[in-house]
C-alpha cells in the first residue's frame, strides 16, 4: 500500500535530514503512526496529524493513496 | 520634526500624581538600540526605576509600548508590551498582550506611554490623540476587568481601543493581570496590580492618524508572500478550528501536562481537557487579532450552577494551570473558572498555580478548613476554586498570603510547602512541566521575568536530541531567548513563525521595509541580547546576593521522580542542574554567579552598565 508523508518545515528545522515528502510502502492495515514512525519521526515531534484535510487519530488505519501531514507541537505563545 | 519610519515618533509621559502630561521626541538612538515593545520597557525601566524602588509605590513605572511593526499590515502587527518593576519578582518584569491596542497607540501619534506616580482617585487614562486626560472613575470601582471595558466602551465609542484591571489590580494582588479586547491578557509579572498601586482603572486610546513606512513596495511584497504563505499551510485550519488548546493532548502525550500541582506530568483525564472537546462541547465562536489570519482566540460558553457565562478562552496555559493542575474534570469547568479569573483580573497561570498549591497543602494538612474558612480545598473541586480565587482577589483569610504568591504562602504556611511552591524568582511556572526535558527546564530557571515558557521554548529539542541528554543543552536555549523576546520587541505576534514555520528571513526583510533602517537579522539578535543583559544587570543592581541561587527550580523537580505516566521515574539531579547553568553562564559571558561580567556589558555596548555595577561592587 502507497501513501504519502509530508513533514512541515519546523519539525525538519528541529529534525534535520529527514525527507519534506516521503512515498512509503506499508504493509496493509497500517495506521498512521506506522506511517510516521517509518518517516523517521519519533513520538512527541508531532503534535497534529492530518489525512488529506482531516485531523486524525494516530491509531487511525491508512487506505491505499493516503497523504499524511505531520504538524509540529505548538509551542503557546 | 522628521519622519521616522515605523514609529509614531513620541513618547508621552503622564505623572497621575500631579496629572502632568509630557511628550518627548523618540530618539533616533531608543528607536535603534531598543527597537521597540519590550526593548523600550527594558530601558525606561532600567533608566528611571532607581534600586530599591517599591513595585507598589508611586516610584515604579509602567511603560506601555507598541513596536515598529504594530498597527503596520502585515501578519499579526498586534503586540503591545507592558512593562514595570513587577511586584511578583522585585525584578523588571513585562508582559505582552494582542488585540488592536498597539496600533491604536501608533495612531494616537505615540509609540510608549511612560506612566508614574499615583492618581489621588480611581481613574482611568483617556487618550484620543492629542487629547490626554486622567479622568476619575470611581463608578468602576471594583468591577470586572471585561464589565468595566464593555461600560468604558459604551461610554466613549467601540473605536476606543481599552485597557482595564478587575478588583485584583486595584487590590494589588501580585499576579493581577491587564485585560484588553474582551478578553485578553497581559497576564504575567503582575502588571496589572501596578496599575492598581497607581490607582488606575484603565487606559482608553483612540487614534486617527497612520504609520509612515520606509518603503511601502517593498513592505506590500514581503506582507502579501506571507499571508498567502500562512493561506497554503495545511496547518491554518487547525489553528482557526482550535487555537492554543490543540497542544494539551501533545503535552500529556509526551509527559509534560502540569497535573495535581506538578506532583505529575500526565493527567489521566486529558481527553476531556482537548482542543477537540473544547471545539465540540463549549465553542461558540472564533476570534482574530489585528492584521492575523490565525484566529486563534475562540469564545466559549461555560455553565456552572445556573449561572451561564462567556469567555474567551480556555488556551492551553489556563487549560494546563487551571484544568489538569487543579484536576479540572471538563473543559466547560476550565472555561468557567477561566472565567472568573479575567473577571477578577487574575492571570490564569499565576491563579491556577496558586489554587493547585493550596489544595496540595489542603491535601497533606499543612493548612486545615479552618484556615481555609470551611472551603474543602481539594483537587477537582471547581467550587473550591471559584471560592479560592475570590480570596485571592479580595486578599482575604487564605487569599491574603495567596495575592503574594506560591512563594509568599509558602513562607507563611510553612510545613515544608517550600518543596512544592512551583515557581522561580517569585513567578509561578507555566505550562510545562521539565523534569524530562533538560534543556526546556534550564529555560524555565534562567527566563528574564521568572518562570515562563515563551522566553525559550525547547521541549522539541530535548526530544529531538534526548531527553536524558544534559551537555550542549544551553546554546539552543540562549539562542531561542534572544530571537523569541526579539518579536515583542517588534511588536509582532511570533505564532505565525514558531507555530506554522514563516522563516524568519520574511521578518528581517520586512525591518528595512518598515522602518529604512539597514540592520540584518544577526544585528536585531545582538540588540535582542543586549536587551537580555540589561534585565539581568536591573536584577544584579537590585539586590546585592542576585545571582545563580535566584535560577534554581523547586526542589520537586530534582528530588521527586515522576510517579507516573510515559517518563514514570525519571527526574533531573542536582548536578545535572549546575552542569546546565555553568554551561550557560559561561556561554552568556557571565562568570559562575549568574553575574554578567564587565567585558560581556561593554562588548553589547553598555559600558555605562557595566561602570554602574562595577562600582557598586556587584560585578568584577
Amino acid at each position: 500500500m502507497k501513501v504519502v508523508v509530508e513533514i512541515s518545515k519546523i519539525l525538519l528545522a528541529v529534525r534535520p535530514g529527514l525527507a519534506e515528502r516521503a512515498e512509503l510502502d506499508l504493509p496493509e492495515g497500517s495506521t498512521v503512526a506506522d506511517a510516521l514512525a517509518a518517516a523517521g519521526l519519533a513520538q512527541g515531534l508531532w503534535g497534529i496529524v492530518l489525512v488529506g484535510d482531516r485531523v486524525t487519530n494516530v491509531s487511525a488505519k491508512l487506505a491505499p493513496g493516503d497523504k499524511v501531514t505531520a504538524l509540529p507541537p505548538v509551542s503557546g505563545g | 520634526m522628521r519622519e521616522m519610519h515605523g514609529y509614531a515618533g513620541t513618547i508621552l509621559r503622564i505623572n497621575l500624581s500631579t496629572r502632568a502630561v509630557s511628550r518627548e521626541p523618540l530618539t533616533e538612538d531608543l528607536a535603534a538600540d531598543y527597537m521597540g515593545g519590550r526593548g523600550f520597557g527594558v530601558h525606561f525601566v532600567y533608566r528611571e526605576v532607581l534600586a530599591g524602588t517599591d513595585p507598589l509605590g508611586p516610584g515604579n513605572k509602567l511603560v506601555v509600548a507598541a513596536g515598529p511593526f504594530s498597527g503596520v499590515f502585515l501578519p499579526s502587527g498586534a503586540k503591545t508590551s507592558i512593562s514595570a518593576k513587577s511586584p511578583a519578582t522585585g525584578l523588571y518584569g513585562d508582559s505582552n498582550i494582542g488585540g488592536h491596542l498597539a496600533g491604536e497607540l501608533k495612531y494616537a501619534g505615540y509609540d510608549a506611554i511612560v506612566i508614574e506616580g499615583k492618581a489621588p482617585q480611581l481613574s482611568y487614562l483617556f487618550i484620543e490623540d492629542d487629547r490626554v486626560e486622567v479622568r476619575p472613575c470611581e463608578n468602576l470601582r471594583g468591577m470586572g476587568a471585561i464589565k468595566a471595558e464593555k461600560v468604558l466602551k459604551d461610554e466613549l465609542g467601540d473605536e476606543f481601543q481599552i485597557a482595564t484591571i478587575g478588583p485584583a489590580g486595584e487590590n494589588m494582588v501580585v499576579f493581577a493581570s491587564v485585560n484588553h479586547d474582551i478578553g485578553r491578557q497581559a497576564g504575567r509579572c503582575g502588571m496589572g496590580a501596578v496599575m492598581g498601586s497607581k490607582n488606575l482603572k484603565a487606559i482608553a486610546v483612540r487614534g486617527t492618524g497612520g504609520v509612515p513606512v520606509a518603503d511601502m513596495g517593498a513592505l506590500r511584497k514581503v506582507a502579501d508572500e506571507m499571508f498567502s504563505a500562512l493561506a497554503a499551510n495545511p496547518a491554518l485550519k487547525v489553528w482557526q478550528d482550535q487555537g492554543l488548546a490543540q497542544v494539551t493532548t501533545w503535552s500529556n502525550s509526551i509527559g509534560a501536562l502540569p497535573t495535581r500541582n506538578f506532583r505529575q506530568n500526565f493527567y489521566e483525564n486529558a481527553e476531556a481537557l482537548s482542543g477537540e472537546r473544547m471545539r465540540s462541547d463549549i465553542h461558540v465562536r472564533d476570534k482574530a487579532c489585528f492584521a492575523c489570519p490565525m484566529a486563534t482566540g475562540k469564545y466559549c460558553r461555560a455553565r456552572h450552577r445556573g449561572e451561564t457565562v462567556f469567555v474567551e478562552g480556555p488556551e492551553y496555559e489556563t487549560t494546563a494551570l487551571i484544568g489538569s493542575n487543579c484536576a479540572l474534570q471538563s473543559i466547560e469547568e476550565v472555561a468557567f473558572a477561566n472565567y472568573m479569573c479575567d473577571e477578577l483580573g487574575l492571570d490564569t497561570i499565576s491563579g491556577g498555580s496558586a489554587v493547585a498549591f493550596t489544595m496540595e497543602c489542603f491535601e497533606r494538612g499543612v493548612i486545615t478548613e479552618e484556615d481555609t474558612g470551611g472551603i474543602e480545598a481539594r483537587f477537582g473541586s471547581l467550587d473550591a476554586f471559584v471560592e479560592i480565587v475570590k480570596l485571592i482577589a479580595a486578599r482575604q483569610g487564605i487569599g491574603e498570603p495567596l495575592s503574594r504568591g506560591v512563594r509568599a504562602a509558602a513562607e507563611a504556611w510553612g510545613g515544608g510547602s517550600q518543596d512544592f511552591a512551583i515557581q522561580v524568582k517569585g513567578l509561578e511556572w507555566s505550562g510545562y512541566e521539565s523534569r524530562g526535558a533538560p534543556s526546556m527546564m534550564l529555560a524555565y530557571m534562567t527566563c528574564d521575568i521568572g518562570a515562563h515558557h515563551n522566553r525559550a521554548w525547547s521541549i522539541t529539542h530535548d526530544i529531538a536530541v534526548g531527553r536524558n541528554v544534559i551537555q550542549g543543552k544551553a546554546a539552543k536555549v540562549i539562542e531561542l531567548q534572544h530571537v523569541r523576546p526579539l518579536f515583542d520587541c517588534l511588536g509582532v505576534c511570533r505564532l505565525q513563525w514558531v507555530e506554522l514555520g514563516l522563516p524568519l528571513e520574511y521578518y528581517a526583510r520586512l525591518y528595512p521595509a518598515v522602518t529604512g533602517r539597514k540592520d540584518s537579522w544577526d544585528d536585531l539578535l545582538l540588540k535582542s541580547e543586549r536587551i537580555w543583559n540589561l534585565v539581568r544587570a536591573f536584577a544584579v543592581r537590585e539586590r546585592p546576593d542576585f545571582g545563580r541561587a535566584d535560577d534554581q527550580p523547586p526542589r520537586r523537580f530534582y528530588t521527586e521522580p515522576v510517579p507516573d505516566g510515559p517518563l514514570a521515574g525519571s527526574r533531573i539531579t542536582r548536578e545535572d542542574l549546575d552542569t546546565l547553568l555553568d554551561e550557560y553562564y559561561d556561554l552568556r559571558g557571565w562568570d559562575r554567579g549568574g553575574r554578567p561580567t564587565a567585558a560581556t556589558l561593554e562588548r553589547l555596548g553598555l559600558g555605562d552598565v557595566a561602570s554602574e555595577l562595577r562600582a557598586m561592587g556587584r560585578i568584577s
